[in-house]
């Protein structure tokens, strides 16, 4: 009778069946992934190799040019380290104070709902309407930080006006902006963390930095390595605040990657410069996501 | 004085220090979760009231 069914399953007809209604689920799916992801992938990558302002009818091929002209600029490097140094100092103190938070407001605190209400509240405004506030709050005559460190005999420094203070600043609204989100899911991580198993700490003599040590934090890992991930995506793509906050500059203290290729793009009209910077800003995310996929996966713990 | 004795005695003592600590603890993290709210909610709040005033009184000192 059982080899009856597999005989039947496995029928051309039916096999032929199953393959139509798996191209049938797949197909629109892909299709759409394939006009609007791929495509533009490989047309980034062509365009890399020609010379181009968007409107000359023919794109002369000019092999590695553009990658030989971008790569001796000194200004590309300088703006590859701001990149990573916005990168590193966002995600780090949004993965950290996130944490913070999220530790602080999932303790059974009165009004803690409220709390958590407002830490979101960033995440949801636009960030042009965040830089513009921030660039209230940061003026050196009348901003509301000049004014609390009056209130300490203190002055404000020209934040977005001088290139040691605007990258701080700039890194400062994006973290702001953005901590709601790594609270919450910091949060949804802290509250799929058993119970049991902090009863269990306990009885065993762990103090509070041991049930951290041992339970919260390799309870926490899967969700850490997934804010991780996403993180530093989203920061590598991070546009919106600095172009309205700074521009990028002054001079160009706060350009990014992103910003850079936006310049080259639809200020200049360079089109193959900016697809070398596109190629190369994708090479970056994919080699990080990768590294973090080889090393971080390792330590997280999905039990 | 056998040992059980000794711990009854010294546990209303303990139980009192945990209290105190607890409440400490309590009010840190109150003053910790203001803390936050202030820094998060103040640019919130500001933009919100902005929504309802002039462009001269936002572009002009603070009154």
């Amino acid at each position: 009778m059982a080899s009856l069914q597999q005989r039947i399953r496995s029928t051309p007809a039916r096999r032929w069946g199953e393959w139509l209604l798996f191209v049938a689920l797949i197909g629109p799916n892909l299709l759409l992934f394939g006009i609007f992801t791929y495509w533009p992938l490989i047309y980034n990558g062509y365009l890399s190799f020609v010379r181009w302002n968007f409107l000359r009818p023919v794109k002369p091929f000019v092999w590695f040019d553009n990658y030989l002209s971008v790569f001796s600029s000194r200004l590309f490097w300088e703006i590859v380290l701001n990149t990573l140094v916005f990168t590193v100092w966002s995600v780090g103190l949004t993965l950290v104070l996130g944490l913070a938070l999220a530790l602080l407001i999932n303790q059974p605190l009165r009004y803690r709902n409220a709390a958590r209400a407002t830490l979101f509240s960033p995440v949801v405004m636009s960030g042009a309407v965040v830089a513009v506030v921030w660039s209230y709050i940061f003026d050196p005559r009348y901003g509301l930080i000049d004014q609390l460190l009056g209130l300490v005999g203190l002055n404000s420094p020209d934040w977005l006006g001088t290139t040691e203070w605007a990258m701080p600043a700039v890194i400062m609204v994006y973290v702001w902006k953005n901590l709601g989100y790594a609270v919450v899911i910091y949060l949804a991580g802290l509250q799929g963390i058993p119970r049991e198993l902090y009863d269990a700490a306990l009885v065993d003599g762990a103090g509070p930095w041991a049930r951290f040590r041992h339970v919260t934090l390799p309870g926490l890992s899967p969700v850490a390595f997934f804010l991780s991930v996403t993180s530093v995506l989203a920061t590598f793509q991070a546009f919106d605040i600095i172009k309205v906050l700074t521009d990028g500059g002054p001079v160009t203290a706060t350009t990014t990657l992103i910003f850079y290729l936006y310049e080259l793009g639809f200020v200049t009209y360079d089109a193959g410069k900016a697809g070398v910077v596109a190629v190369v800003l994708f090479l970056i995310m994919l080699v990080l996501t990768l590294i973090q996929v080889r090393y971080l996966e390792r330590r997280v713990s999905y039990g | 004085m056998a040992l059980s004795d000794e711990l009854v005695l010294t546990q209303p003592v303990e139980n009192a220090a945990a209290r105190r600590r607890g409440r400490r603890w309590r009010a840190a993290g109150y003053l910790a979760m203001l803390l936050a709210v202030l820094v998060i909610g103040l640019p919130v709040y500001w933009t919100l009231i902005a929504a309802f005033k002039t462009s001269a009184e936002i572009y002009g000192p603070p009154t």
